[in-house]
């Protein structure tokens, strides 16, 4: 602790405050000293100053040392602060209510000094480490806050517009970094790439690997209008980066290319879900024999694969943090492909895929989920 | 949350996974294994799955750590007795494409012969 410690004595007697006071002066601790007379300010000296440990007598004028001792323990800033509760001599009674509480010494009085000052050293040392503890968690949390926002300019900023497409886009990353990341490339005034991927595993390593993956897309311009071999240069360049790594990283990945003049979209996944395709009667998948994941094993191939789109067709692009949400009805985590979310027998409408949409927006809107959410929507309007 | 329990057989190791294979637990898991074939120098490995009830991303990522350690070692990696569940998932990443699967025990240990 850089400064002194701060120390609350709790009691209703002027005496007892001062005796309690001289003893810790004589000890020689350096410590900043704060009384409180009743519970009133009791609580107000707890809220005002940042502890390092409270005195408390049980018996006060408006309170009782318990209900101080329990409120402290219960809340979430006060918590860390030790307490030594002082108690009648060997009232066992009160010794369990204390520790009831959440106490964390007892002395009897009347107080001997020794002990007094023993126990107090004993707490202050340990409340030492606790607040390097939480000053080196507040370190950590302030980086993964900068690695958040740093992977969220990764992202791209604004949605392309076009007369005759329309592109809807709904990115929600967990609590703290996640691993989706989606990407649209300009390739020319009729060519859109889009790249869809998760990158499997959090934290900062997963914002380094987008930020990675960002990267070798500027260098991959040769390869934009052939998805295989995008994805196959990709995965050559993401295997070499995790050569040495901790192992266990791959990233799934999907990429398209959407031809605005002659509406067709050429395709190639590398095991990621397989997006859905709306063609005016019923919701299809974009299977084609899709390689592997990216990063596990060098010089795979993957294949493309092209479909001819029509005015009304809805391109639905996602990753699989959409089945942690218990959707249409069924339960989270039982599903693992979109196809799974409907009743197979008859074709899915259109309306239907836009519940599906819907639904997921509100359960975002709603609630913190584990995983990042992401999907892509791109419908072709006349 | 899962668990991993790991044995030494005669001429490989038997590692038995339970539970829900998800963020959380996968880092222990999977370094626990990792640790035990180092120690041993043993990568012939069996990989027990009956009880797994679910796998998420990152429990594919234990796999595929695990597939790539024994790979290195020129060892063998056989997961056994998979749930239809954990199969599915192994299939959309298309991991089934590389990764060794029995259908039991004894069927991987016949195959580790």
């Amino acid at each position: 602790m850089a400064r002194k410690p701060n120390v609350l004595l709790v009691d209703d007697y002027e005496v007892n405050l001062d005796l309690l006071e001289a003893y810790l002066e004589l000890s020689g601790i350096p410590l900043e000293i704060y009384k409180a007379r009743n519970g009133k300010e009791a609580y107000a000296i707890i809220e005002q100053y940042t502890l390092d440990l409270i005195l408390l007598d049980v018996m006060l004028p408006d309170t009782s040392g318990y209900d101080i001792c329990r409120w402290v323990k219960e809340h979430k800033l006060y918590q860390n602060i030790p307490i030594i509760m002082i108690t009648a001599l060997n009232d066992k009674k009160d010794m369990l209510q204390g520790l009831q509480a959440g106490a964390d010494e007892f002395l009897t009085k009347p107080v001997d000094s020794h002990e007094l000052i023993l126990r107090v050293k004993n707490l202050l040392k340990m409340k030492s480490i606790t607040n390097d503890l939480d000053d080196k968690y507040m370190q950590l949390h302030r980086e993964l806050m900068i690695a958040t926002e740093l992977q969220k300019s990764f992202l791209p900023h604004k949605v392309p517009q076009y007369e005759n497409v329309y592109i809807d886009v709904l990115y929600k990353p967990s609590s703290f970094i996640g691993g989706d990341f989606y990407d649209f490339i300009k390739i020319d005034d009729t060519h859109l790439g889009v790249l869809i991927c998760d990158v499997k595993g959090h934290g900062v390593a997963s914002a380094m690997i987008t930020a990675t993956i960002k990267f070798q897309i500027y260098d991959l311009k040769k390869q934009y209008l052939e998805p295989g071999l995008f994805l196959e240069q990709l995965n050559n360049r993401l295997e070499q980066f995790f050569r040495g790594t901790e192992n266990d990283y791959f990233v799934t990945a999907f990429y398209g290319v959407l031809d605005l003049e002659h509406r067709t979209f050429l395709f190639s996944n590398a095991g990621h879900s397989a997006p859905g395709l709306y063609n005016g009667s019923s919701l299809q998948f974009l299977d084609n024999d899709n390689g592997l994941p990216l990063g596990i094993l060098a010089d795979l191939s993957y294949d493309q694969k092209q479909v001819q789109l029509h005015v009304g067709d809805e391109l639905f692009l996602y990753t699989d943090g959409i089945f942690e949400l218990p959707l249409r009805g069924r339960k989270a985590k039982t599903c693992s492909s979109i196809h799974e979310l409907f009743d197979e027998s008859a074709p899915v409408t259109i309306l239907q895929l836009r519940q599906l949409k819907e639904e997921i927006s509100d359960w975002v809107a709603r609630e913190q989920i584990a995983d990042d959410i992401n999907y892509i929507s791109i419908e072709l309007l006349s | 949350m899962c668990q991993i329990q790991i044995e030494k057989k005669e001429n490989y190791i038997l590692a038995t996974l339970q539970g829900e294979v998800t963020l959380g637990c996968t880092a222990e898991v999977k370094e626990k294994l990792k640790e035990y074939a180092e120690l041993h120098k043993q990568y012939q490995i069996l990989v027990d799955m009956k009880e797994v009830e679910f796998i998420d991303s990152s429990g594919l990522g234990v796999m595929v750590a695990w597939f790539k350690m024994c790979n290195q070692e020129q060892g063998k990696l056989i997961f056994c007795a998979l749930n239809s569940h954990v199969s599915r998932i192994i299939g959309y990443a298309k991991l089934d494409k590389i990764f060794n699967i029995a259908e039991s025990i004894e069927d991987g240990e016949q195959r580790l012969q």
